[in-house]
């Protein structure tokens, strides 16, 4: 009996031992860490939430893997257009992720309601005045910042070459001489073939979002403000589309000027002079069934891919009244309930900056968030791509931020929707205004 | 209650004169207490889902109901009583969406269900294709709605096919989906093209159950096809109307593909279908509370409206 009872002792010891030497640490839960011969310490398990295309991407990942081996991750990607809704449910339960990817001006959501924990003890000296402006305010909450950025996108005008030589078009492609949209509208108009209302044709076909996108058509509206006007100006007040503090869009969203750009925005979609096509057209420009189309930086990769039998070019986004570009991508961030806090924070500040950043950028040509990056890789100082550093760089600016920019981006995308089909644009942004500022002022 | 229905076999040994009656009825106890076990055991795993993931989550929702919150930090809920109660009446866009909701409903049955009825008096009679014609019938009922509305988008898309056909016959193209007068309709025309299958088989299965003398004996009496559809045929169906009715009534209330994939609830909220409105305020405007509510609202309204129909349809006679 007493030697059963000395066996089971040290059974338990050499047990406890071995358990001990195993765990060289532990996570922020206190729960102990797998160790490898190269990672005494441990192994941490960063589990992520992101898009299909979200960061951190899987080649960023496998990057990232050849000079960090400590750290694995368990990705689970679902589509764009659910993301919300899983982080939303995440959110409540008790077993988060680590690292959610989600989209940049929802920062301020997510901060406001406690989802997400602040990055500043993290950050790298510097960072702050390295990075593009636009990253800064659209993932900061109350002076505390929330997401990296790491790159920035902005939209431009691409189009068929041979349709617009052929119309006797001639399209500019640097920032300086970007058209108006009376311009680009009669351009459109010139190259679009057939009838009115249903071209062989268009001038204009949207390939993925039908009218009413924010990132794409809120910049009709506040295109037609101006930042440089009076402080008290609905001009100035139309450049920003929400107040300084995000608690009011009355005043902000439904200014006069705002109701001008809602008008144009709306002879684009409807009326005798249509250019564009109210519903999307998938692979628009691809397939040749549109001369222009509006799109991110990743299309050049798409034409390249696609090797069209045409020539195609990029030009500026066009403006109404103040050259203007709607800036943001996928973000990352770190739930406040991560057990993996710290590991978590660095893993993102790697991926955000420096080697990995600039790795990133190379491979991708996808703009930095970082200046300093985006001054270090020749290709994006170069045409196509330095149109878009230009554009995020010199009239960049966030989507309008605040803790309830979901529900206000939900009700524009309405409001915007029913102007390209026709709805009385001043009744449309009186109604969006109406129903956004309860929530504002929540 | 299927302990206590009484067993043939237990009848037998519980005789007098075969067994003393306190040895009868102790055994007749034993093989109740056996009977339910197993029964309760056989039902068990259905009534625990069943309790799980369909009483459980109504009574989530009657709770989430008086609360207001959001999705992102539920621990923060407030309660607000009757609130988000008043609200559904009182908030313009649900009171829109409620009446989109009902037009549907009410446009879709009163197509759906004579359509259904129509297809399924030609299927059951001797007709060359039967077979095939009920075949391509009930393959839109088989299809994924997310594929349905799709597939239908594309058709009815500004440069769609419809569009293309009309054209082609010298008609200008209609814009379905972005028209306010007309995105309604098309989304009517798709979900009975969807439906009306289910409701010509359902209908079939009453036809082929209706006794073969009663429908001699009207047409010996002379009634013609048509009169024996309606005195004989549509009568003797009310059984089968009330399910078809109650079924569809139901779909109608449920219907959020179309407006999540094709229109977004738009233009103009003309296709803002309450199930639709629901999943926009819970996740998009994060006020799950106030979609809770609506949620209850929806249910009640579809209990009433189904009792309602049960009673109005019920069957009079037996066959």
């Amino acid at each position: 009996m007493q030697r059963t009872v000395k066996a089971a002792t040290v059974a338990m010891a050499a047990s406890a031992l071995v358990l001990t030497a195993c765990s060289g640490g532990t996570n922020s839960a206190g729960d102990p860490l797998p160790t490898t011969a190269e990672c005494p310490e441990g192994v941490t398990t960063l589990k992520v939430l992101t898009s299909e295309f979200g960061f951190p991407k899987a080649g960023q990942i496998e990057d990232f893997a050849k000079v960090e081996q400590c750290i694995e991750f368990a990705v689970e990607r679902v589509p764009f257009a659910q993301l919300a809704e899983k982080i939303s449910v995440a959110a409540s339960s008790n077993n988060q992720p680590d690292i959610i990817g989600f989209d940049g001006p929802w920062t301020q959501n997510f901060a406001a309601q406690g989802l997400l924990a602040p990055l500043d003890e993290y950050l790298p000296q510097g960072w702050k005045d390295d990075v593009v402006p636009a990253t800064l305010t659209e993932q900061s909450y109350k002076d505390r910042l929330y997401g990296m950025g790491i790159q920035q996108d902005s939209l431009a005008l691409y189009y068929n070459k041979d349709m617009t030589d052929a119309a006797g078009i001639k399209v500019p492609t640097n920032l300086d001489e970007a058209w108006t949209w009376e311009e680009a509208r009669n351009a459109m108009a010139k190259c679009q073939q057939g009838p009115t209302g249903n071209p062989t044709v268009w001038g204009w076909a949207p390939n993925r979002y039908s009218p009413g996108n924010a990132y794409r058509d809120l910049l009709f509206l506040r295109s037609a403000g101006d930042p440089t006007a009076n402080k008290d100006s609905s001009a100035y007040k139309t450049f920003y589309a929400i107040s300084s503090d995000g608690k009011s869009a009355s005043g902000w969203l439904n200014t006069p000027e705002a109701v001008e750009g809602a008008k144009f925005f709306q002879s684009l979609f409807t009326g005798p002079h249509a250019v564009a096509s109210q519903t999307a057209i998938p692979n628009s420009l691809i397939d040749k069934r549109s001369c222009f189309d509006i799109e991110v930086v990743g299309m050049i990769d798409i034409l390249n891919k696609a090797k069209v039998d045409f020539k195609w070019g990029i030009a500026p986004l066009p403006y109404l009244k103040t050259p203007i570009a709607h800036t943001g991508s996928i973000t990352m961030g770190i739930p406040a309930k991560s057990k993996n806090k710290e590991a978590a924070g660095k893993t993102i500040v790697k991926m955000s900056t420096g080697d990995q950043l600039k790795l990133y950028s190379t491979k991708t040509f996808a703009q930095p968030a970082l200046k300093s990056t985006a001054a270090s890789v020749p290709a994006l100082n170069e045409f196509p791509y330095k149109l878009f550093t230009d554009q995020i760089q010199k009239i960049g600016v966030p989507r309008p931020p605040s803790p309830h920019y979901v529900q206000y981006e939900q009700y524009v995308v309405e409001a915007l929707k029913d102007i390209a089909t026709g709805a009385d644009p001043r009744g449309a942004l009186d109604k969006a205004v109406s129903r956004i500022d309860p929530i504002l002022s929540r | 209650m299927i302990a206590t229905i009484p067993d043939a076999r237990t009848k037998r040994t519980s005789r007098p004169g075969q067994q003393t009656q306190s040895g009868g009825s102790r055994s007749r106890r034993r093989r109740n207490v056996r009977d339910a076990a197993a029964a309760a055991g056989f039902l068990a795993p259905f009534v625990i889902l069943t309790l799980v993931f369909q009483y459980v989550p109504l009574a989530v929702l009657a709770r989430d109901s008086v609360h207001q919150f959001t999705l992102f930090n539920p621990e923060m809920a407030e309660f607000v009583g009757g609130q988000n109660f008043v609200r559904v009446f009182s908030d313009p866009e649900t009171v829109q969406s409620l009446i989109v909701t009902g037009w549907f409903m009410v446009v879709f049955l009163a197509v759906v269900v004579p359509l259904g009825l129509l297809i399924a008096v030609y299927l059951n009679g001797r007709l060359p294709a039967r077979g095939l014609v009920r075949t391509m019938v009930f393959l839109p009922v088989v299809t994924s709605s997310v594929v349905v509305a799709t597939m239908w988008t594309f058709m009815l898309a500004q440069s769609g096919l419809i569009s293309g056909l009309l054209s082609s016959a010298g008609v200008p193209p209609i814009n379905f989906l972005t028209n306010k007068d007309t995105a309604l309709a098309a989304i009517v025309i798709m979900c009975v093209w969807q439906q009306v299958g289910l409701a010509a088989v359902l209908f079939l299965g009453g036809l082929q159950a209706i006794p073969a003398d009663v429908q001699e004996a009207s047409e010996i009496d002379g009634a013609g096809p048509v009169r024996r559809l309606i005195h004989v045929t549509i009568p003797m169906l009310s059984r089968t109307t009330v399910l078809v009715v109650v079924m569809m009534t139901v779909f109608s209330l449920q219907v959020f593909a179309p407006a999540f994939i094709m229109t977004t609830g738009g233009p103009e909220g003309s296709t803002n279908f309450v199930m639709y409105h629901v999943y926009r305020t819970a996740f998009f405007l994060q006020d799950p509370g106030f979609a809770s509510a609506i949620s209850i609202v929806v249910l009640v309204f579809a209990l009433t409206i189904s009792l309602i129909q049960m009673r109005l349809l019920k069957m009079k006679w037996n066959f």
